[in-house]
């Protein structure tokens, strides 16, 4: 018990961390998107901190992620620089700069821990079944991950993997949707309604738990749960808020647009602490 | 030409255990075989392009040589950025196979039937893009898809009744099908084989000298082969395929460099710039767009007719 409270003080001790790298380093980037990459960023400092296995010495026997909705991906190119596969200093003469190796969108490049480009919608979930699929066929006990957006569970192409892998019965899948209820033009049940999300996955034969996006413990609790049912694709359906953390950004799909000036960073700033 | 895919194909895997054949349910009475030897090596993903192409990318991520198949318009057009994205822009080995091209799908309709995929494909860096006009030239570009691991492009339409080759294509020497000094043509894909019958037809009653050349393979362009091969002073191209971007380009493109000190005139046949969506057979949308034999061997005697 103690141990496991301590993984999560670190996990948490990250993610807030790198909450504040990403205020900091929009405003000094001039990036959007800030609102998405705090809504995904529990997330992901839980799936590769507490659950993932990563070894840079042997990529091979690393489990594979799709950052899918590569909108997000200044809180990518943070859980991969807390992993050491580039420096603070390399994240900021890389990101968004001409000639950089990070882009507003990933791009695949092993050495620095990306395992697959992103940036147009859609594609992640299918490219990582894709992955599932090799892995089962070679009896490889590496599992694929792919992070989502609801608003790009609009796509057909959700659908079709969605099928495909509960009949192939991907168990080695786990699709994480980030399901703020926000996208592009305002909000999903407005736009184009995805519910009943939970009980449409199911239909489709995949194992579902729907959990606080925002709760390491609850999200690593809900991801062992699923890796205990056998048989199944798993979707995580992780409720969370666009913005989190910062009040004047939650639950504003402008967070998505919107480019920080001086007086809006920091109060931004004070808002997290 | 579909066959010759599959029997290469069967070959082929049975020393690479890493080839899969993917298919978006389509391939009846084709794939059977391969099913059957390779059943966990055959998938079919169901009629969704577009995810046959994701799963493509992630297992050729995963070490895997990857076949899709389809009909060449759904393939294409459907899951045309999936391409552009995931296979080609980080370089994977998924060859993708076409079926039909052209007029093969008849009176099928414009949903089948294509004039403008390899103009398009054509502008994608690093696929290479084949379009076989017989069964040895279709062995013969597969040899280099099973040899190479890169993203890959194949138009398999129907192949003509007889080979035009007397032998085996070993070397890009082969695809010089006839010589001759009057004019030299161009020619790709399956419509060899009525420009094969309007050359040896006019050697016969006209007694012209036609060098035919045959190019399967459109990317990458072998330059060097196409301006050595000219020992004329008139070029035609010939193709079924809309007039931007094809071979018709290609020839024009390689001719800026032709250095030799000697004036080339310069032809093109190809698929005008409008939507192609008469209905007919092969035959007549292939009459339509003059590219029967007897249009092509007008074309041919009013060319070498032309004074310069």
């Amino acid at each position: 018990m103690k141990k496991k409270n301590k993984l999560l003080d670190k996990i948490n001790f990250i993610a807030k961390d790198l909450k504040k790298k990403i205020l900091d380093i929009s405003f000094k980037k001039k990036a959007h998107h800030i609102g998405s990459c705090l809504s995904c960023i529990d997330l992901l400092c839980a799936l590769y901190f507490g659950f993932m296995k990563i070894d840079k010495k042997r990529i091979y026997k690393n489990d594979k992620f799709i950052m899918s909705k590569g909108h997000a991906a200044l809180s990518y190119y943070l859980v991969l620089m807390k992993h050491k596969f580039f420096s603070e200093k390399f994240l900021m003469n890389e990101y968004l700069t001409d000639n950089g190796k990070l882009g507003g969108h990933p791009d695949m490049n092993m050495k620095l821990g990306i395992d697959f480009s992103s940036g147009s919608l859609g594609n992640g979930i299918s490219v990582a079944a894709g992955m599932a699929y090799a892995f089962k066929e070679d009896k490889k006990n590496n599992k694929v991950f792919a992070l989502i957006g609801d608003g790009e569970c609009n796509e057909g192409i959700v659908w079709e993997t969605a099928l495909f892998a509960g009949h192939h019965k991907l168990e080695n899948l786990f699709v994480i949707i980030d399901y703020n209820k926000l996208q592009g033009f305002g909000s999903t049940d407005k736009i184009l309604n995805l519910e009943p999300l939970k009980s449409k996955f199911e239909s489709f034969n995949w194992n579902v738990i729907q959990t606080d996006g925002h709760d390491i413990s609850k999200i690593l609790r809900s991801l062992t749960q699923l890796n205990n049912k056998k048989n199944r694709p798993n979707l995580l359906i992780a409720n969370t808020t666009k913005g989190k953390g910062v009040k004047f950004m939650e639950n504003k799909f402008e967070s998505h647009y919107e480019v920080l000036n001086e007086k809006k960073y920091n109060l931004s700033i004070k808002n997290l602490n | 030409m579909r066959f010759v895919f599959v029997n290469e194909l069967i070959n082929y895997s049975k020393k690479n255990k890493n080839i899969y054949l993917i298919t978006s349910d389509l391939g009846y009475r084709a794939f059977e075989k391969f099913a059957k030897l390779f059943p966990k090596r055959f998938i079919n993903v169901g009629v969704s392009e577009n995810n046959m192409i994701g799963i493509a990318a992630g297992m050729a991520a995963s070490g895997k040589k990857i076949f899709v198949y389809s009909i060449l318009p759904f393939v294409v057009f459907r899951s045309l950025e999936q391409i552009r994205n995931n296979i080609v822009h980080n370089n994977l080995d998924v060859n993708i196979i076409g079926a039909g091209g052209g007029f093969s799908y008849n009176v099928q309709g414009i949903s089948h039937n294509t004039s403008e995929d390899i103009s398009v494909l054509r502008s994608l860096p690093n696929l290479s893009i084949h379009n076989p006009g017989s069964r040895l030239e279709a062995e013969f570009v597969l040899k280099s898809m099973f040899k190479n691991n890169k993203p890959c492009f194949a138009r398999l339409g129907k192949a003509p009744e007889i080979d035009f080759y007397k032998k085996k294509i070993n070397d890009v020497k082969d695809l010089i099908i006839t010589k001759g000094n009057d004019l030299t043509i161009f020619t790709t894909g399956n419509i060899l084989e009525n420009v094969y019958k309007a050359v040896k037809n006019l050697e016969k009653v006209k007694g012209y000298k036609i060098k035919l050349i045959s190019l399967p393979t459109l990317k990458p362009v072998n330059e060097k082969f196409i301006i050595k091969s000219i020992s004329t002073s008139k070029v035609l191209s010939i193709e079924e395929n809309i007039n931007i971007g094809g071979l018709g380009s290609i020839i024009a493109s390689s001719l800026f460099k032709y250095k030799k000190n000697k004036r080339i005139h310069f032809q093109s046949l190809s698929l005008e710039d409008i939507i192609h969506n008469k209905i007919g057979s092969q035959n007549y949308l292939r009459k339509i767009n003059k590219l029967n034999i007897e249009n092509i061997k007008k074309i041919i005697i009013k060319f070498l007719r032309e004074k310069y």
